[in-house]
């Protein structure tokens, strides 16, 4: 979100480097015409300059730079201010001879530069006013830019950055790191594909490329630096960049996770053989005995206590029964979940 | 004591014998259906076959004959199971026409068993064991009335 514009009217403090001295006069005129409180330094020579933003404690919120200065000029004097300064933003003052020079500097990152001879106290404002927003605005960016470069570095799934073409590892977070084995410049060295085992190349560079939706229907396999393999789901998302496209890829390490849907299904298996002896094996025998039962009883000659203790075996056989459709009740309705 | 089938439709069938085919792998269950098939009928014929391929064959050989038949056809079976030889007998083009009236018997309480005896054009019916006296009496009965409605 881009902050409102700034005012400036109370806390400006301007570095003011000129060995002119009437050309320095004239800018403090301007400054204090349209700045309130405004802290004003000047340094008439780059070696006091660089003394001062070494040495002083104060915060500068903008250096007016003078091109030609008695003891060093040109691209070389805005190097070395830089140098000595990061946060300020530059602005030159010129005059007409160098003005290819100035424009020049814009390319390294002077901010703004002014010819002398047309600064006027409304000019001066707008230009210190407008450099100072667009420093805020890329500071701004540049904090975003790291809380990004975090969120991939303490990301806890590793992830790399590809460039599009050749699938070469262009970036590896902390968690691949501490998870494959490699330090960051071995992953440079690589290549994405080079994790996988040489039977998984071709396919993974095709899915990748060709961004196949159907990525993570199957497992691939990385080895990892000291050769132990481990299975994995990938997830990868294409950056459109000015320069170069670039691809970011996940790994999932899903070992444990298929080592245990394994051992249910090993035990599945085991279930339902279970529950299949106890539908066929175990009921055939109790059935040829409620059978014979029947067989017995269709005689109506038999004593009475013969017929009662029939009675007690058909009674348990049936109860043996029942317990058995349980059993194969419940593992039927396991086996449709 | 039981009664015996109806008499009345037991004269319109007189000419026509019956027969009672048990495939079944287990001589103790092919003892028991037996005792009670003659129990109900002295007249039944009984064929006992030990397992699914012996029981197709002498099914095959059956073609065209116009006695009344009656098969219990056992499921799990060695060499060729129940569901074999429905399905060869399907494929036999045994459905149509003159075909003997079978019923899928199991000693599985499974449920998918008998969805499964549903699906074959040929089935009459499913009973899971032990087949009761009765059981093995509306079966004998029933194919009876299906005889009566032919002619």
């Amino acid at each position: 979100m881009v902050k409102e514009i700034h005012k400036y009217s109370e806390t400006l403090s301007v570095l003011v480097i000129e060995d002119n001295l009437g050309d320095y006069v004239l800018i403090e005129d301007y400054l204090l015409e349209k700045f309130k409180g405004i802290a004003l330094k000047h340094c008439s020579d780059y070696k006091s300059a660089v003394d001062y933003l070494q040495n002083s404690e104060e915060k500068i919120s903008v250096i007016l730079l003078d091109l030609n200065l008695p003891d060093i000029a040109g691209i070389d004097l805005i190097n070395g201010i830089f140098d000595c300064n990061h946060d300020a933003p530059i602005i030159v003052l010129t005059g007409y001879s160098d003005l290819n020079m100035a424009k020049m500097s814009l390319q390294i990152g002077v901010y703004d530069y002014l010819v002398k001879d047309e600064i006027n106290p409304m000019i001066l404002y707008k230009t210190i006013i407008f450099a100072l927003n667009r420093s805020d605005f890329i500071h701004q960016i540049e904090t975003e830019k790291d809380n990004y470069e975090n969120l991939f570095n303490f990301n806890p799934q590793p992830t790399w950055l590809l460039d599009f073409q050749e699938l070469k590892i262009l970036n590896a977070n902390m968690a691949a790191q501490t998870k494959y084995g490699y330090s960051l410049d071995e992953f440079l060295d690589m290549s994405f594909t080079d994790l996988h085992p040489k039977t998984e190349r071709e396919v993974v560079k095709h899915k990748l490329i060709s961004r196949d939706i159907k990525l993570n229907s199957d497992h691939f396999t990385h080895q990892l630096s000291n050769g132990k393999e481990i299975k994995v789901d990938i997830y990868s998302r294409k950056i459109a960049n000015l320069a170069n496209d670039t691809l970011i890829v996940q790994s999932n390490d899903v070992s444990e996770t298929l080592k245990h849907i394994q051992t249910i299904e090993v035990q599945n298996k085991k279930l339902r053989k279970i529950a299949w002896t106890q539908s066929h094996d175990v009921r055939a025998p109790l059935a040829r005995i409620l059978g014979i039962i029947n067989l017995i009883e269709m005689d109506e000659h038999h004593s009475e206590e013969f017929m009662f203790l029939m009675k007690q075996l058909r009674l348990s056989g049936n109860e043996m029964d029942n317990l058995i459709k349980d059993i194969v009740d419940e593992t039927s309705g396991f086996e449709k979940e | 004591m039981w009664t015996k089938p109806a008499a009345l439709k037991k004269n319109n069938l007189m000419t026509m014998k019956k027969e009672l085919f048990i495939i079944d792998d287990d001589p103790v269950y092919r003892m028991i259906i037996s005792k009670m098939a003659t129990y109900i009928d002295a007249d039944v014929t009984i064929h006992h076959c030990e397992d699914g391929e012996k029981g197709l064959q002498r099914l095959q050989s059956l073609e065209n004959s116009d006695h009344v038949s009656v098969v219990l056809l056992d499921i799990n079976m060695p060499r060729l199971n129940g569901w074999g030889v429905l399905k060869e007998l399907e494929n036999h083009g045994f459905e149509s026409g003159h075909h003997p009236s079978i019923y899928v018997v199991s000693s599985s309480t499974d449920e998918s068993d008998m969805a499964k005896s549903k699906t074959f054009k040929l089935t009459k019916g499913f009973y899971i064991k032990p087949l009761s006296v009765d059981d093995i009496k509306s079966i004998l009965n029933e194919c009876d009335d299906i005889k009566a409605g032919d002619h």
